[in-house]
């Protein structure tokens, strides 16, 4: 019986494999024959050329980038405004006589150094998106299975997000935290308004 | 070989950039530009989708230079973000349905380049004919394939990333080495052979 391909990946790649494995793969021309194939492919892969970036694919990433930097500088106080107000549910919530969700994870309270990339950044791309996705026809009453799973998993995971972030004080959620936290939650709305725009597309039909 | 090794930034670039300096931004992505776009190209095909990724990448290293914590170094930083972007964007049910991919069919190839062109050097014919074929693989073996003999990932860093099982990435590279051999040589059969005995190897010549 000659070695399984995964088993010779794994003589190729230095991993634990059963002895008699090892000792039938010597002795074994077939197998030692595509051993060596795999290690060829590998090195084929290696060597692949490599690809230049379009040439004005810079000219696009500085001016995102720069002009990002500019509209926040001249929209700081707007910004800043708006964070506070946020904060200022999070702590009207957290001094609700309630007690937070037994399911709220417990995040370490271990003071990491904060974030450099500016929160409100994401907090505002999250609030245009929470936009964008009001602005979306309702969901249909009758929907595709997958596509109503993947909404209602989506919808799910940012209902948990929000209360993480609701909680915040409460648990001792620091800038670096709330920052993945905000930063997940901007994807998986991301995520969730194009879903919601191809399924309406799909229904325009 | 990653070609995230030859990667060279100075720290004083990476706190410049961190700063908001242009020339350091551009300074970085000169440095990264072709090996974070080869490794997209690699993982992503589709040229547009592919131009799409390296701004975005791009955008979020220079926004957040300054979460770099120097732990590891800067190429891997970039790496791994770069990384994380192309898993999303294939994970994406947006991206998902643009490139007709049925979730449920790993199966189903992404694209399947066709030239016809008969190549004179048999060594760049290679080379192009594994390209293809490396094409031809359905997203998230290629990925595995790529991040594995190309870029050094181990099988419970890429099972990290997909949130998957170190086995479900071992048997990911099985499969994805099982079909480039078939299609790089579509005579040989799919397993060293049950039909082929053992051969032993000579050690008398």
């Amino acid at each position: 019986m000659h070695a399984r391909i995964d088993q010779l990946l794994s003589l190729r790649d230095g991993d634990p494999v059963a002895a008699h494995i090892a000792t039938h793969v010597e002795s074994c021309s077939v197998c030692a024959s595509q051993l060596a194939q795999l290690q060829q492919t590998r090195q084929r892969l290696q060597s692949l050329a490599s690809f230049d970036p379009p040439a004005s694919a810079w000219d696009g990433i500085a001016e995102r980038v720069q002009s990002r930097r500019t509209r926040h500088r001249s929209r700081f106080a707007i910004t800043a405004a708006a964070v506070a107000s946020i904060l200022a549910v999070f702590i009207g919530i957290a001094t609700r006589d309630e007690a937070p969700p037994a399911d709220v994870r417990q995040v370490s309270t271990q003071h990491d150094s904060p974030a450099a990339a500016p929160l409100d950044q994401l907090v505002e791309q999250s609030r245009d998106l929470d936009a964008m996705l009001q602005h979306l026809p309702q969901r249909p009453s009758v929907e595709r299975v997958a596509m109503a799973g993947t909404i209602d998993t989506l919808e799910q995971r940012i209902q948990w997000l929000d209360v993480q972030l609701s909680y915040a004080p409460d648990t001792g959620l620091n800038d670096a935290q709330a920052y993945r936290l905000w930063r997940e939650r901007v994807d998986l709305m991301d995520s969730l308004v194009k879903v919601r725009y191809a399924e309406s597309s799909r229904l325009a039909f | 070989m990653s070609q995230f090794q030859g990667i060279q930034v100075s720290a004083e670039v990476i706190r410049a950039a961190a700063g908001g300096d242009a020339a350091a931004h551009e300074a970085i992505y000169r440095a990264c530009g072709r090996p974070v776009y080869t490794l997209i190209r690699r993982l992503i095909p589709q040229a547009a989708a592919a131009d799409d990724v390296l701004q975005e990448v791009f955008v979020e290293i220079l926004r957040n230079t300054g979460s770099y914590s120097g732990v590891g170094s800067f190429a891997g930083w970039v790496r791994s973000i770069a990384v994380n972007k192309c898993l999303t964007h294939l994970r994406s049910p947006w991206n998902r349905r643009l490139l007709w991919l049925d979730a449920q069919d790993e199966e189903s190839p992404a694209v399947v380049l066709i030239d016809a062109m008969p190549h004179p050097d048999i060594q760049a014919s290679a080379r192009i004919d594994l390209e293809r074929a490396l094409t031809a693989l359905p997203p998230l073996t290629r990925s595995v394939v790529w991040l594995h003999d190309v870029e050094g990932y181990t099988h419970h860093e890429i099972a990290h990333l997909l949130g998957r099982t170190a086995s479900f990435s071992k048997s990911q590279l099985a499969r994805a080495h099982t079909r480039l051999r078939a299609l790089l040589d579509p005579q040989s059969s799919d397993s060293p052979g049950e039909s082929l005995p053992c051969t032993p190897v000579s050690t008398n010549c």
